[in-house]
């Protein structure tokens, strides 16, 4: 590849550059608006916080794969839809410990439409505990089974927590 | 195959002085050390000291979540995507993802194709929202001019795109890139910009 600025170029630019940062990527405010800023690792009473984490993770894969058997999506489907890898999608409905990324998680927001805040808090990546996500969660799964397709209660329920996910908060 | 584009000035703030940083495509495993091992504990470190989420979001410090070896193995596989990294005093102080294909919005080239810039980043302690007295300067022209000079190779004639980062506005608004109505189809309504064809070589030929 043939570069079009040269060494001299650059030392002109550097003379007028203000100074200012210039980085690209995914905002801060997507994860300061649901105060998941602070790493897992500094926030106090991690070994609780695990445990919570990963009953939150828990909900989160319930949530997703009765969403996709809801819409009628296969997992390669839903894969394409969200453009994440198909095992990735797999992992998260199965694996409470897999580590995803915010980035998947918006997506995943956005295919089933539901605010990206609570959806990010149900998915233990928000290290803001709250409370309210957490008991409805913990309400849901308790309500809901494994099965290969959804019964009519289990739509209600999953109808009603949607609806608590997608309110204002 | 990892290449060497090139030798540029960067100038060190504390001494004056210029030194000489190596520009490389793709970016390699030993960058991604770089962040994994010294980036990364530059950035636990000061975030220990902040006492609040204003001051977290202050300290310019975004990408201490971003998945750098993850995205080096995948994309490094992928065609869609080219990657870039600047070294100097032995160091990784710069890098790039660039997505080698998407569509331009600017109405005087709407639909034609631009390499778009998925991820810049600078050493922690190259970031003025980081540290009082940031260190090289520099990287983010040298890496925009980078982006326009592969826009170019590639036939796109030196159009480019990006979401920047809320901090990141003014910098890219004083390159001379059109900013676009803020994007509410980019998770975290992130301001777009985009060089034009002609207003990008007018960029890299400005003397």
């Amino acid at each position: 590849m043939e570069m079009l600025v040269t060494p001299a170029w650059l030392r002109k630019k550097i003379k007028t550059e203000p100074d200012i940062d210039f980085e690209v990527g995914i905002s801060v405010h997507l994860f300061n608006s649901i105060g998941m800023f602070l790493p897992p690792d500094v926030v106090e009473d991690s070994a609780a916080n695990d445990q919570h984490i990963i009953e939150l993770k828990v909900a989160f894969g319930l949530v997703i794969r009765q969403l996709r058997m809801r819409d009628g999506f296969t997992i390669e489907k839903l894969a394409d839809k969200a453009s994440v890898l198909v095992e990735d999608i797999v992992a998260i409905e199965r694996d409470p410990h897999f580590e995803l990324g915010p980035r998947a998680v918006v997506k995943l927001a956005k295919v089933f439409k539901i605010p990206t805040p609570r959806f990010m808090k149900l998915s233990g990546l928000a290290c803001a505990v709250d409370h309210t996500v957490s008991e409805e969660a913990q309400r849901f799964v308790a309500k809901s089974e494994g099965v290969s397709s959804l019964t009519r209660t289990q739509r209600l329920e999953l109808n009603k927590f949607v609806k608590f996910l997608s309110e204002a908060e | 195959m990892r290449q060497a584009l090139g030798k540029y000035p960067l100038l060190n703030r504390h001494t004056g002085e210029e030194e000489i940083a190596i520009l490389y495509q793709p970016i390699a495993v030993s960058n991604v050390d770089d962040f994994e091992k010294r980036w990364h504990s530059v950035m636990h470190e000061k975030l220990r000291t902040l006492p609040s989420q204003d001051e977290v979001r202050k300290a310019n410090i975004q990408d201490i979540h971003w998945k750098w070896r993850e995205k080096q193995q995948t994309r490094s596989s992928q065609l869609i995507w080219d990657s870039f990294a600047v070294e100097c005093a032995g160091e990784t102080q710069g890098l790039m993802f660039v997505r080698m294909f998407a569509v331009a919005q600017l109405e005087e080239q709407n639909g034609l194709p631009l390499i778009y810039i998925d991820l810049v980043t600078v050493a922690p302690w190259n970031r003025v929202g980081f540290t009082d007295t940031p260190l090289y300067k520099g990287i983010g022209p040298l890496l925009l001019g980078t982006a326009i000079s592969l826009s170019v190779d590639v036939g796109f004639k030196g159009r480019v795109g990006l979401h920047a980062l809320p901090q990141s506005e003014d910098w890219y608004r004083h390159q001379g890139m059109t900013e676009l109505e803020i994007d509410g189809g980019h998770p975290g309504q992130l301001v777009y910009f985009e060089f034009s064809s002609a207003d990008a070589m007018a960029y890299v030929s400005e003397q």
